[in-house]
């Protein structure tokens, strides 16, 4: 499968697909039998655009920040075949890290992407991920945070329409003291697309001071759509901050009728509405083809709701 | 000048027949205060000339400069220049304030027209600085984490803005500190012209001290069973409602029970 142009357009590229590989960054690679890496030595100033394309299966794809490294990283997962993806990040000694992911295919599939997150001693990782995929996807993110003042600040917008189906397992565990995560997933439901969160959080005993927060807000447009979000906080000590909740609904009579009576149109309403959702991960992304490329993806995935 | 007519408006809400014959006009340069017990039927009044869904209209009509308003949705009779600022304005996370604000104004312009952003943004800032409502209040998310007291300055700010003909004010004065209900009832007055019709509901004379209406009405059991001037509300905050018992040979003042929501689960599915 050829990969859209907006994909293959862009500075400092590392693309895998299918059996290419192509390399433009300064990023150092390896690729081993079952495993790229791709390791990050020193701070590169610009953006480094990763293309994760087809025929990936069994293999496995590391990104290894070294000390005091700081990128920005955009991962565009394009899929247009069943697949299995495995991404492992790891952040040593005071890596800060910026990723975007936007997960989208071409036609209806099947995909499973695992992703996991070791974050090493004051590393700070910023991820935002813009799941748009069509058909069956399944999630996994495992977040650890295994050393002291390690953070996580992770955003997610997953808009699902037709027929798709979601599956996403977010855990985070607090390995040491003094560590902090904060989960926000952004969910809309068109038709009758259905969206399986299992949010969880540990902080295991002894680990002071540390702080897990989880916040879901999930949109219901479709009469046969669904969302279910179970956050979780497994909490074994007492000095710490934690909370997590979950608002789920449909749009609500007495919020519609406000926003008609200053004179928008039931289309204009529902517009709104679902900005709601999606400007705060917008509002994320410096302008530009990105931003452009998710703006049209919602679009399309809401076209059956407002016109 | 916009004339609104209410006319022996009967309404009902789930069965319950709420507004029992009603008779109003409201003049554009009027300024009308609604008062009542709880439960009498103001609210009521205010949403269903909005068009709420939640109420149905069993005889009588609404007209807006002679027009029926009974078959015009809710974003037409905004746009034909009603407003009702709320008694507990929604809140809509994620939406903020200004972009709303912009794209409510932007309904009332033709379509192949566009605001005019850069003058849009210095009208809105200098109305939400004589409101003093604060330099962040065009990026705070619509009414979220909003004080009582901002959520209903956020209503005069949008009257302000979208400039209607017959506006509706219910209970505004509600959850006013001293200086909130000063600010927002010298902005009210300001707004005062001949092309403003204003009908505020309230429950006390403090909001009345800084609007001076030009009609009072007294609401009891779903209808208008006095008009008066200023005096009346003198009467009221000095005696309650009671006097009018005898006068009226009202039995009961008893209020409706009113359902409430206990929140959001948080799951939820529609399967």
């Amino acid at each position: 499968m050829k990969l859209p142009l907006y994909i293959l357009d862009k500075p400092n590229l590392i693309l895998l697909h299918e059996q290419d590989f192509i390399n433009q960054s300064k990023v150092k690679a390896k690729i081993q039998k079952n495993q790229t890496l791709l390791t990050f030595s020193k701070t590169l100033d610009e953006e480094i655009n990763l293309v994760v394309g087809d025929e990936l299966k069994d293999k496995s794809i590391k990104l290894h920040f070294l000390d005091n490294v700081h990128q920005t990283i955009v991962i565009m997962i394009h899929l247009s075949k069943k697949n299995s993806i495995t991404l492992d990040f790891v952040l040593e000694k005071n890596s800060q890290v910026d990723v975007l992911y936007l997960i989208t295919n071409t036609r209806n599939n099947k995909a499973f992407l695992k992703r996991t997150f070791t974050l090493y001693d004051s590393s700070k990782l910023y991820v935002k991920t813009g799941l748009l995929y069509n058909g069956t996807f399944n999630l996994t993110d495992s977040i650890y945070l295994k050393e002291n003042e390690s953070l996580l600040d992770y955003e997610m917008l997953n808009l699902g329409s037709g027929k798709d189906h979601f599956t996403v397992k977010q855990q985070v565990i607090h390995q040491h003291e003094r560590t902090s995560s904060k989960i926000t997933n952004l969910l809309v439901s068109s038709d009758e697309a259905t969206l399986d969160y299992d949010v969880s959080g540990t902080i295991n005993k002894g680990m002071k001071n540390s702080v897990c927060k989880q916040q879901n807000r999930g949109l219901i447009l479709g009469e046969f759509g669904s969302i279910k979000v179970e956050p979780k906080l497994n909490i074994d000590e007492y000095d710490v901050q934690a909370s997590h909740g979950a608002a789920i609904g449909q749009i609500n009579e007495d919020e519609m009728f406000y926003l008609l009576s200053r004179g928008l149109s039931e289309n204009e309403a529902k517009k709104l509405i679902i900005s709601g959702y999606t400007s705060p991960f917008l509002s994320l992304l410096k302008e530009g083809i990105h931003k452009q490329t998710v703006s049209k993806r919602i679009s399309k995935k809401i076209k059956g709701v407002v016109t | 000048m916009a004339i609104l007519e209410i006319k022996d408006l009967y309404v009902s809400v789930e069965n319950n027949l709420i507004l029992q014959g009603v008779n109003l006009i409201v003049k554009g340069g009027e300024t009308h205060a609604i008062m009542g017990p709880n439960g009498t039927g103001k609210s009521t009044l205010a949403q269903i000339v909005m068009g709420h869904p939640k109420y149905k209209i069993e005889s009588g009509d609404i007209l807006l400069d002679g027009k029926s308003l009974k078959e015009m949705t809710v974003d037409q009779r905004s746009r034909a220049g009603l407003f009702l600022a709320m008694q507990n304005p929604v809140e809509v996370p994620g939406v903020t304030n200004f972009d709303f604000v912009k794209t409510a104004v932007q309904t009332r312009l033709p379509k192949d027209k566009h605001l005019r952003i850069g003058k849009f943004i210095l009208e809105f800032e200098d109305s939400a600085k004589e409101l003093k409502m604060g330099s962040g209040l065009s990026h705070r998310f619509l009414n979220q984490g909003f004080s009582g007291g901002e959520k209903k300055r956020n209503e005069i700010l949008q009257m302000k803005l979208l400039k209607p003909s017959i506006a509706f004010l219910d209970e505004i004065d509600s959850g006013l500190d001293v200086d909130a209900l000063r600010i927002v009832g010298e902005n009210v007055t300001k707004l005062k012209s001949k092309d403003l019709g204003m009908v505020l509901i309230t429950h006390y004379q403090r909001l009345l001290d800084y609007i001076i209406p030009d009609f009072v009405h007294i609401m009891i059991k779903g209808n208008i069973v006095k008009t008066g001037g200023k005096e009346l509300i003198q009467k009221i905050d000095a005696f309650g409602y009671d006097w009018l018992k005898d006068e009226l040979g009202i039995d009961e003042l008893e209020e409706t029970p009113k359902q409430y929501s206990l929140g959001t689960c948080a799951t939820k599915s529609l399967k």
